[in-house]
């Protein structure tokens, strides 16, 4: 008997994969549409925007190099969308509140007493009941602040990118950014003073 | 330092962009105002646990059919 097949040799690193429009939906799709149902905070108003983002991608695909060239345009793609259907549904329902939020976020004044957070162990992973609270926080913030919220703590994007992204300067990011951590905090400390999520 | 300047400094301070004055000034406040050592605290946690959100997640089935159904032409075209 001879011994067990010796392993196949080292294979080249794989080439990249061609970018057609099969591969640019499974790839990107889902996270187009989290970015926008999290901005939108709505299922049916995302899966409009995932719709109208692939099919942007899918006409120009010829006019990319590659796939980090695209994920970086696509980013910028869905932001916008996102921003114009918002634009459009507020048009339409007369022009809601958006505008007059721009600049005001009401948070708790300081100088309060405040209470210190009963936080568990530091986990790797959110628990979903934990995950869930934070999902309904950012849904509470007006549109102006969740979307740099969502841009700058869950998407991670640096700041001068979303400035960029959403045409404001660098401190009115900075500052609206900060705002909106303050009240998802004042949002969040319920869950929290208590001791753990309730 | 008012409490109040202490919170307007807490972006910068999680980014590490204070300036060596300022953020002595920041430190000093710190230690000896509770409520903004605690404010700090849940206020750096919320940006944490924000971060832990899964930024994706699969496509609803029923949202990745009625997508594939509307581009059908597309995905299955030039290729
Ligand atoms: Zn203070």
């Amino acid at each position: 008997m001879t011994g067990p097949p010796l392993p196949p040799p080292d294979p080249a690193p794989p080439p990249e994969p061609p970018v057609t429009p099969e591969f640019v939906f499974r790839e990107y799709a889902p996270r187009i549409y989290h970015i926008a149902r999290r901005m939108l905070g709505n299922d049916a108003d995302a899966e409009d925007v995932t719709q109208d983002v692939l099919l942007q991608v899918i006409r120009k695909l010829d006019t990319f190099r590659g796939d980090s060239q695209l994920s970086t345009w696509l980013h910028r793609v869905t932001v916008n969308a996102a921003l114009a259907y918002r634009q459009k549904r507020a048009t339409r329902q007369k022009r809601e509140t958006t505008e007059a939020a721009d600049d005001v976020l009401e948070t708790a004044p300081a100088g309060g007493p405040v209470k210190r957070w009963n936080v568990g162990p530091d986990e790797p992973v959110l628990a979903a009941e934990q995950a869930a609270v934070i999902e309904r926080a950012i849904g509470d913030l007006p549109p102006p602040f969740r979307d740099i919220y969502v841009l700058a703590d869950v998407e991670g994007l640096p700041n001068a990118e979303i400035a960029e992204m959403l045409g404001l300067s660098l401190p009115a990011v900075k500052s609206r950014l900060h705002r909106a951590r303050m009240r998802m905090r004042d949002i969040l400390a319920p869950h929290f003073e208590g001791g753990g999520v309730s | 330092m008012t409490c109040d300047e202490f919170r307007q400094l807490l972006g910068d301070h999680l980014g590490g962009e204070l300036v060596v004055e300022v953020r002595e000034s920041f430190e000093t406040h710190r230690v000896e105002c509770e409520n903004c050592e605690f404010y700090l605290e849940s206020y750096t946690h919320t940006v944490k646990i924000t971060r832990k959100l899964p930024k994706c997640g699969p496509l609803p089935s029923a949202v990745e059919a009625r997508l594939r159904e509307v581009l059908k032409d597309h995905l299955h075209g030039s290729g």
